[in-house]
């Protein structure tokens, strides 16, 4: 909040009431418009920025910055500070009883020094320059000519090239022009019914505000159990700092443009079922409110938690995936895979918004150690998860493409037989998917029953016994097309 | 128990909070530095191959992959009764804070940040715009010294001043010397990026905490070493832990441990990178090419990850212990390798740590070949690959996991020395599976296939190829060679072979011994659909 005092003071250099709340000019003939900026922080009225942010997924935030703001009757300009500096200019809306707009500008002008003398070319400045001898300083009144790859000046009748001689020379502008900002700046020109004191609502989108979830979920093999804790994470990469802010978080991105695709979410293996209670929706999303005012500081990363489940049932899974009919000379690991559900009965009753889960499991010092990443998308409650965490080192699986051959124009035959070793002292079942998705497709014979696990895969269960292995065989026959 | 902390309706509409009533006032407190740490590295993966004779030694032997490890602090902290934020310090600075997880609280936890506003003189003029500073110039020649009072109009990128009458002028445009003056630093800015948490418990007290987090900068990788005995039989074969640290924390007297394993990964385990903002005196054009001092005073540092890989690729230390040898234990699916003692992971070192030492691992030795069932062109004479293949069972002497990683081979040399056989590498081998390494081209060995018949018969309106091929191995040593013949079979049928063919998955393998300086002929007539 103490940064508000430095913008407070921010108005024009000398200019008394600096910490005015508010100050509003006519539009002509445009003295320095004045700020608007919020008041010093602890001052009594009900001039408070009222701020509150609705941030999305992908980088887009709404503000909403309710400002009361004492203006006169008629035309005039008022600039708009404490803006987020990656505002999108067009998405500005600024409602107030009584008030309509005329214009709305966004100037990004910049002050430079450079800018600063192109801007006084034909001007008159004052022209310092230090004896380097004695030290003595001479004041001379000079003249803009140029500012085109060096300048030139004319100095009484002389005309020169500033610090032409590396002398040590000073050039004093007379004032700041008034349309060259240190940021760029938004400005309004409205037209006000009546003079008094109202509330104004300024509305923009913003970029550099994103938020997502993280989840720590701390995986014990023995119980199968998850112990389940999510973070809302939002980031600050704008400079500016947004205080005691009303926080809303909308699980989704809107379409800005472009043509909407259907990607299948990641993760979830089975959408959910089940409307959460404790949840807004919001047309077709999710809202996390953040339960308390807070401020969203510039380059900042704040986290909530907004969820908590312990013992989530779990399991894990061994799954192997085979894209084609093919041999490997070196085994491939299975991946070691968990499943669990957002559901009641989980006690995991909660949508997820998009995120990374991270799982641990507890070294035998109860330190968390990991054992895998994985990116979900939004989850609605109710779904079934299912999580590739990585590699399992001790069981791997050694495909081989026995035989192919073709029955006749159309007809192939694959015969394949799948090696699944496992190294650890205890049995596992490794489920093995084919993608078999030809027409027509037969299983002539199998060493195991396989089952359909969904459009494209053929699934065999495999159980294999502790430091031993398991052959599983069959031959497929599939029409090509 | 089932905790649904924080999905809370919306706070009623026009309960419009004041900020004095919202946000309570928290008391700070700041945990400098953690009792104890410990680290948990993850395992780099090397490129499946490495070719024969690249000696991969230049630069970062390690890649791009910036490294994971899983660290462990115990810290102590006294809290006062309520609201506090407690600041972080001393953490890893390749911390991903996002993932931070602090256990032993026993109070609500509001909320964390990790702040990377940094003051920098970039910032401070920047949060300055506005406000009012001295600017203090010394008389080059009296050495006086005179301060005005101005205000930051402009920055950082070019600095203007205005005085109090109004008019304005640049920053470090006049070749005086000239500064400027503050009276305090903008407040929220910070150091170094700094995590904290706002905590809030119900007694004052002193917390025995854990703060555990993910980190970049440290990542291991297994090398191993294999020394053939004369025996031809067997070798030895170490294995090393390979601890990599380019990040600027030291780890000291930490306990350690590594993963074996592939982990699944997100791919957004990047710290954020905070970037100091540097203030440039940009000036008008002059005809003086002095002005370029001022503007190259504070010109931009590189950024933290450029200054890692330059770290990177010139590691300052490397340390090899070999006393003790880690122990290795299951974690879930992967192996977890626990260094023999505490050691200390300093910046900017690499250090080697002994995991396997097995004598006497059986292996066998063959000189390999790769054929096709039918040669349009004459493919030349053709030398074997050297292959040293160990099965990874006790019974043969080894029956350890074995992580992924590089293996440089020596054999004996004729006078009691060793020589370099060759390099090669081995993927994340589980007890029971065989290890296979290609040592390269022999020079030895040598093979040439001569296509015999050819025909193309019709059967069943379908086209067959039907070949006959005759391979000559020559030996050019002083010893037998094992000679491995190999023909991908998948479609094959065979017609007729001079001796009969065994299956290694999709290969259809001969074995031969040639004799020293001898020669060999393997003869096959196979038809497959065209």
């Amino acid at each position: 909040m103490r940064w508000l005092c430095l913008l407070a003071a921010m108005s024009v250099a000398g200019a008394a009431g600096a910490a005015e709340p508010s100050k509003v000019s006519r539009a002509s003939p445009a003295p320095p418009a004045p700020d608007l900026s919020p008041p010093a922080p602890g001052e009594p009225g009900p001039d408070h920025q009222r701020l509150s942010i609705t941030i999305y997924n992908g980088g887009e935030a709404l503000v909403q910055d309710v400002r009361s703001l004492d203006l006169p009757a008629g035309r005039q300009r008022i600039e708009l500070r404490e803006v987020s500096n990656q505002i999108t200019p067009s998405s500005v809306s600024l409602a107030a009883p009584d008030l309509g707009i005329v214009e709305q500008n966004f100037d990004f002008d910049l002050l430079t020094p450079a800018k600063l003398m192109e801007k006084a070319v034909g001007k008159q400045v004052q022209i310092v320059r230090t004896n380097p001898g004695n030290g003595q300083q001479v004041t001379e009144t000079a003249t803009v000519l140029a500012a085109n790859d060096g300048v030139v000046l004319k100095i009484g009748n002389r005309i020169e090239v500033l610090r032409d001689d590396g002398a040590p020379t000073r050039v004093i502008f007379d004032g700041v022009p008034q349309n060259l900002r240190a940021r760029p700046t938004l400005s309004v020109t409205v037209d006000s019914a009546r003079a008094g004191r109202r509330d104004a609502t300024l509305t923009y989108l913003t970029r550099g505000l994103d938020w997502r979830a993280d989840y720590v979920a701390v995986f014990d093999e023995k119980a199968s159990r998850l112990d389940f804790q999510g973070w809302i994470t939002l980031i600050n990469l704008t400079s500016t700092t947004f205080a005691d802010v009303k926080t809303d978080l909308v699980a989704g991105s809107p379409q800005l443009g472009g043509i909407p695709r259907p990607t299948p979410i990641r993760g979830v293996t089975r959408g959910g079922t089940e409307a959460p209670t404790n949840t807004q929706q919001v047309g077709d999303t999710y809202l996390y409110p953040l339960k308390e005012r807070t401020t969203i500081a510039a380059n900042q990363q704040k986290q909530v938690g907004f969820i908590e489940a312990d013992k989530v049932p779990a399991q894990r899974v061994y799954l192997y995936r085979a894209n084609g009919f093919g041999s490997l000379t070196t085994p491939a690991h299975a991946d070691a895979v968990l499943q669990f559900s957002n559901s009641r009965a989980s006690g995991l009753a909660a949508p997820l918004p998009a995120g990374t889960v991270r799982i641990y499991m507890r070294g035998s010092d109860g330190a968390l150690k990991l054992i895998g990443e994985s990116a979900i998308g939004h989850t609605p409650q109710g779904s079934d998860l299912s999580l590739r965490t990585g590699e399992a080192f001790d069981i791997t699986v050694k495909p081989t493409l026995e035989s192919r051959t073709q029955v006749d124009r159309r007809r192939w035959r694959y015969a394949m037989s799948y090696v699944v070793a496992n190294a650890k002292a205890e049995p596992v079942t490794v489920q093995l998917r084919q993608l078999a998705y030809a027409p027509n497709l037969k299983v002539l014979n199998e060493s195991l029953k396989s089952r359909r696990a969904n459009a494209d895969e053929l699934q065999w269960d495999v159980p294999v016994p502790a430091e031993g292995e398991t052959k599983l065989t069959f031959e497929i026959e599939e029409e090509s097309r | 128990m089932r905790a649904l902390v924080a999905l809370i309706a919306l706070l009623a509409a026009g309960l419009a909070a004041r900020p004095a009533a919202a946000q309570v006032a928290a008391a700070q407190v700041v945990s400098e530095r953690p009792d104890r740490v410990a680290v948990v590295l993850y395992q780099d993966h090397p490129p499946q191959v490495r070719p024969f004779g690249d000696d991969g030694e230049d630069g970062d032997a390690f890649g791009d992959d910036p490294g994971l490890a899983v660290v462990s602090e115990v810290r102590t902290v006294d809290l006062p009764a309520g609201r506090t934020r407690i600041s972080f310090r001393g953490v890893a600075d390749g911390m991903v804070a996002q993932t931070a997880a602090v256990e032993g609280l026993d109070g609500r936890l509001v909320e964390r940040n990790y702040d990377f506003d940094l003051l920098s003189p970039g910032t401070l003029i920047e949060k300055a715009i506005g406000a009012p500073a001295r600017l203090v110039r010394t008389n080059p020649k009296t050495g006086q010294a005179s301060e005005v009072a101005v205000t930051v109009r402009s920055g950082p990128y070019g600095i203007v001043l205005q005085h109090a009458d109004g008019s304005a002028e640049a920053l470090g445009c006049s070749d005086l010397p000239e500064r400027l003056v503050f009276d305090q630093a903008p407040p929220g800015l910070t150091a170094t990026p700094t995590l904290s948490m706002e905590v809030e418990t119900q007694s004052a007290g002193r917390h025995l905490i854990r703060l555990t987090y993910l980190a970049t900068g440290l990542r291991w990788k297994a090398d191993y070493v294999a020394r053939l005995a004369a025996d031809g039989r067997t070798l030895d074969l170490h294995g090393w832990l390979t601890l990599s640290n380019v990040s600027g924390t030291t780890f000291g007297d930490a306990p350690t441990q590594v993963v074996a394993g592939r982990l699944a990964r997100a791919g957004d385990d990047e710290p954020v990178r905070a970037e100091p903002a540097a203030a440039v005196r940009n000036c008008w054009p002059t005809p003086f090419p002095r002005m370029a001092t001022y503007s190259d005073v504070a010109a931009a540092p590189p950024a933290p990850m450029a200054m890692a890989r330059m770290a990177a690729g010139g590691l300052e230390e490397v340390v090899v212990t070999a006393t003790r040898v880690a122990e290795v234990s299951n974690l879930g699916d992967y192996k977890l390798y626990t260094l023999p003692e505490p050691t200390t992971v300093a910046a900017n070192q690499t250090k080697q740590v002994a995991f396997l030492e097995q004598a006497s691992v059986r292996y066998q030795r063959v000189d390999a070949f790769t054929v096709r069932r039918a040669y349009s062109v004459d493919p030349g004479t053709q030398a074997a690959t050297v292959l040293v293949r160990l099965q990874n069972k006790a019974a043969e002497g080894l029956g350890k996991p074995l992580p992924g990683g590089g293996v440089t081979v020596f054999e004996p040399k004729g006078n009691g020395g060793l020589s370099l056989a060759g390099q090669s590498s081995v993927k994340d081998t589980p007890v029971g599976q065989l290890v296979r390494l290609e040592l390269g081209a022999s020079t030895v060995v040598t093979m040439e296939a001569i296509q015999g018949s050819l025909s193309y018969p019709e059967r069943a309106g379908r086209t067959f190829e039907r070949s006959e091929v005759s391979v000559v191995l020559h030996n050019a040593g002083s010893r037998p060679a094992e000679v491995e013949v190999r023909l991908p079979q998948a479609d094959v049928k065979f017609l007729g072979e001079s001796r009969p063919h065994t299956r290694d998955g999709a290969f259809a393998v001969w074995s031969l011994k040639v004799a020293a300086e001898g020669e060999a002929t393997l003869r096959y007539r196979t038809e497959a659909p065209q």
